[in-house]
């Protein structure tokens, strides 16, 4: 029983789980243990003013939380909303949330943290969100960064 | 002790009222200490002052601001139609905010908006029975 013990707290520090999602065909995980929520699109009410990448705010559950276009983020071309849409509501800065806007939720999958590796220097610009790449199977996965989704925003 | 009860939440009402006010499809929480009144305006009483509109109301001028433009709301408010400007005061400023519509008056609570609080022109949020409305900090906009 205690072997049992100790064999999961080491799996526990060689693997992380991420919720996968795809954004513009791209797969990319966010570490689960900031993911709080997963929900479908509600009614965005737009902030005026507000940075660019934010799209407003919305009621989830008496709280208000700010929401986040990562494709405005990243510079992509704007969000097309479809059924598979879905915003993921993140803990950030001990108590704030914000929600992230994505294509949609795959799966979650657990990635041994040594197979994940660091972006070379060429592709590793200043305000990458991107903090590792991890594979399953045939697929690269970008593992993103929470904490720098925040930083350098105009 | 049923009289202080109700002494204590009409002060606290007093002070959490808002006009709800309308700018195209967003919704706009006006708080009521700051309002002077609310005037029906003809685009015949609009004046321009150094390019920008004024109406003259009661001795004083008074700049209009148009929230649509302002804060990038479409709107399909017309040219030539009569305006709906509510007349808000900071300290001896006026200010008339230009909306769409008015909804009422409702007794609001008002909620941080997080990572987006640094919004120098709102000071928070407040959940309505089926939509947001963004609480408008006067001050901010005279300022």
């Amino acid at each position: 029983m205690s072997d049992l013990a100790i064999r999961e707290m080491n799996s526990a520090a060689e693997e992380k789980q991420y919720v996968i999602c795809n954004i513009n065909k791209e797969y990319y995980g966010i570490d689960i243990t900031h993911v709080n929520n997963i929900i479908q699109m509600p009614k965005i009410t737009m902030v005026p003013k507000a940075p660019e990448c934010f799209k407003g705010i919305i009621n989830l559950r008496g709280e208000i939380v700010p929401i986040m276009s990562l494709r405005r983020r990243m510079n992509l071309e704007d969000d097309t909303l479809t059924k598979d849409s879905r915003i993921v509501i993140l803990n950030i800065n001990d108590d704030e949330m914000i929600g992230v806007v994505v294509d949609g939720v795959k799966e979650v999958l657990s990635i041994p943290t040594d197979t994940i590796e660091t972006p070379a220097d060429l592709l590793k610009s200043e305000d990458s969100l991107i903090r590792g790449i991890g594979k399953k199977n045939e697929d690269l996965i970008s593992i993103f960064e929470i904490d720098s989704i925040l930083k350098n925003i105009a | 002790m049923d009289l202080c009860q109700l002494i204590t939440t009409n002060s606290e009402i007093d002070n959490n009222q808002a006009l709800i006010t309308g700018v195209g499809q967003e919704k706009i929480a006006i708080p009521v200490p700051s309002i002077i009144t609310i005037e029906n305006i003809n685009p015949s009483d609009i004046s321009l002052v150094d390019s920008s509109d004024v109406i003259y109301l009661r001795g004083h001028v008074i700049p209009l601001l148009y929230l649509d433009k302002f804060f990038g709301i479409e709107s399909d408010k017309k040219d030539n139609e009569n305006i709906t400007a509510v007349i808000c005061k900071h300290n001896d400023s006026h200010i008339g905010l230009v909306v769409d519509t008015l909804f009422g008056q409702e007794d609001i609570e008002s909620k941080p908006l997080g990572v987006l609080s640094n919004n120098r022109f709102f000071s928070g949020a407040s959940i309505l029975s089926d939509d947001l409305a963004m609480i408008i900090d006067v001050p901010a906009l005279i300022a």
